[in-house]
């Protein structure tokens, strides 16, 4: 119940169009609570109508579901906010902060960005939160970051706890370059090319020791070779004997691995053939 | 009869000449009312000798009733009157419906519930600005109509209850807990910690991470990423992608060198020219294994040895090499060798240098013969 005074009113025709005058022409009221007004009966499309104009602007109560519709575009005086159960949910610059969820498609430039959980980017920048690994260009990383490009897969993680790997995945070759051009290449099958064949010569440097086919490195050596030789194109190979099979040319050496004195030092071929003609060389005093 | 008119004081003394009278014109042939009125002293009938009948034309000094048919009517019920004029009205209680057709007043108080059943209308050429208004209590609060644009005007803050939400098109604008499903766009600089994002477009962080949907290409420290994964630091520029659909790169895509190290140390250095250096000049000498077989500058290596070189080697700082002859130019030192590239019976394998110098000394050694 509100407690409504009219003071110094000469003329008032009815109550009904003295309190629809009192509502639409602002008379002095002096209330200490907020006036209410019953609408009763149906209530379906009850409300507040402004005529004349136009058409109808409507601030009415709808049913089914229950709500009150507006007809107009509803402005918030400067500063004010749209709250529910007295908590903000939307003024002029922000979200409230209960606004938790949303299907925003655009945003403006963050100020920063925070993400539990995955990330996907225009189907091809994948992160996957349950594995914490990255993909571009694929839905299912296989390291930690994974690249497919042109259907070449590169990963780049630890093949184990101990070990890191970079690397393609799958059967094909992984160029490392410098210039945007292949230096290295390590192919499919595991064969490792150093320098390229399209460029100029490389100077490969060992800055350390090198050993071909052997477990372990002589240590008195800098280049350990396990098996023969070949420079200049000539072989150099280890024996008792001169060879009695095989293919050799004019040049091809035979060290022997028995020396005596009075025994030569090695063989020669001095003749190409099969095997060829081969003569000692190097008597040993 | 002493007094003209009938008053209450006198009616005994009325009523006792009327009954005289009555007696004497009943022995006359027929009463002469207006004698025995005549008779009747004024002032004498008291209204105990009325009951019944009509009184006409009546009046007394607060009443004058020329009334021709019943308007007031007394019982123990109340005051019933057909139709009242009343000139001046102190106070007045209506405990049941008061119908008023013109209402005038001075001042009207009332605690008023005031129920409709239509809806309240605004009506008129000018509605800029009708609505509903609170005053009193600092500035007026406004709930108002407002054109140009058409839009209701509120000066308050809007809440609704627990539960309730805002909706455009029965679709749910925004509730407690999220914006609808309908609102995509919006200016927001900051956000919550998300519990997932899926973006389609382009990303940019911080100028440094760009991810162009475009080319799908994504740049760390960079704008315009040369490769799927391009990241430019101090500088440099190395990218990881492929060139073709046989091949996988990582490397640098300017001219400059690439490390690829252990334990945060470079461990082989390709140069930009394309140098490479397995092992790292600054550190201990390593050891570099090959499990398999090693060719230089040879297009197809011999499957049946481990080294396979295409030119002259050196080992121990001493130059092994083949030809027809000793060298006669060019610079050797001490112990260098020339192998015999067509060695003969009876003539050496090989010549050695026993003096440095351009081409130096030389003497054959290891004399062919008969095995």
């Amino acid at each position: 119940m509100v407690r409504l005074e009219i003071h110094k009113m000469s003329k008032i025709n009815e109550l009904a169009k003295l309190l629809t005058e009192v509502l639409s022409e602002g008379k002095d009221i002096d209330s200490s609570e907020f006036p209410f007004i019953n609408i009763t009966g149906d209530i379906n499309g009850k409300g507040i109508l402004w005529t004349g104009q136009g058409y109808n602007k409507q601030f009415i109560f709808s049913s089914n579901p229950d709500r009150f519709f507006l007809s107009e575009t509803l402005d918030l005086a400067r500063g004010k906010s749209i709250s529910i159960n007295n908590i903000d949910v939307l003024s002029e610059k922000e979200l409230g902060p209960t606004v938790t969820k949303s299907n925003l498609r655009e945003v403006g430039h963050l100020k920063g960005l925070i993400v539990d959980g995955g990330f996907r980017v225009n189907q091809y920048l994948v992160y996957d939160a349950n594995t914490d690994r990255l993909g571009l260009g694929t839905e299912e990383p296989k390291a930690a970051l994974d690249i497919v490009d042109q259907n070449i897969e590169i990963v780049i993680g630890a093949s184990d706890p101990n070990v890191g790997f970079i690397g393609t995945f799958n059967s094909t070759d992984l160029e490392l370059g410098t210039d945007n051009t292949a230096r290295i290449t390590i192919q499919a099958g595991g064969n490792i090319v150093l320098g390229n064949p399209s460029q100029g010569d490389s100077k490969v440097t060992v800055l350390g020791k090198l050993g071909v086919n052997v477990s372990s490195i002589d240590p008195r050596s800098s280049l350990h070779v396990n098996g023969a030789l070949k420079f200049n194109d000539k072989l150099h190979l280890s024996g008792n004997s001169e060879p009695t099979s095989g293919a050799f040319n004019e040049g091809d050496i035979v060290w022997n691995t028995d020396p005596r004195p009075g025994k030569f030092v090695g063989w020669v071929c001095t003749r190409a053939g099969n095997p060829g003609v081969w003569n000692g060389f190097g008597r040993i005093e | 009869m002493a007094d003209k008119y009938i008053t209450m004081n006198n009616i005994d003394n009325i009523l006792s000449a009327l009954g005289d009278e009555l007696k004497g014109l009943a022995q006359q042939s027929a009463p002469n009312t207006k004698e025995i009125a005549r008779k009747l002293p004024l002032r004498s009938l008291t209204g105990d000798h009325i009951n019944g009948g009509t009184v006409q034309n009546f009046a007394s000094t607060g009443i004058k009733d020329t009334a021709t048919k019943p308007q007031l009517t007394i019982d123990d019920f109340g005051v019933h009157a057909t139709r009242l004029t009343v000139e001046n009205l102190e106070n007045l209680t209506v405990s049941g419906t008061l119908k008023v057709k013109i209402l005038e007043v001075d001042e009207i108080k009332a605690d008023i519930k005031f129920e409709k059943d239509t809806p309240i209308v605004f009506s008129g050429d000018q509605l800029d600005g009708k609505g509903l208004l609170w005053a009193g209590s600092g500035h007026t609060k406004q709930f108002i109509f407002s054109s140009k644009p058409d839009r209701f005007f509120v000066s308050e803050n809007i809440d609704f209850a627990r539960g309730k939400s805002i909706t455009v098109n029965n679709i749910k604008l925004i509730d407690e807990n999220e914006l609808g499903p309908t609102v995509t766009k919006s200016n927001l600089r900051e956000v919550g910690q998300l519990n997932g994002l899926i973006v389609n477009g382009n990303v940019r962080i911080d100028q440094y991470i760009v991810y162009d949907s475009t080319t799908n290409r994504l740049g760390l420290g960079t704008e315009e990423p040369n490769a799927a994964l391009s990241i430019v630091d101090s500088g440099v520029e190395l990218v990881l992608g492929s060139k073709d659909s046989v091949k996988g790169f990582i490397g640098t895509y300017a001219s400059h060198n690439l490390e690829i190290g252990t334990d945060n140390t470079a461990r082989i250095i390709i140069s930009a020219s394309g140098n490479i250096s397995l092992g790292n000049s600054k550190l201990a000498p390593v050891q570099v294994s090959v499990h398999g077989k090693l060719s230089v500058r040879v297009n197809t290596p011999d499957p049946e040895v481990d080294l396979h070189v295409n030119g002259a080697i050196k080992f121990n700082n001493r130059l092994q090499k083949y030809d027809k002859t000793y060298p006669i130019s060019g610079s050797y030192n001490e112990g260098d060798i020339v192998w015999n590239i067509t060695p003969k019976m009876n003539t050496y394998v090989g010549w050695v240098c026993i003096q440095t110098g351009a081409p130096g000394l030389w003497g054959p050694f290891g004399k062919i013969g008969n095995s």
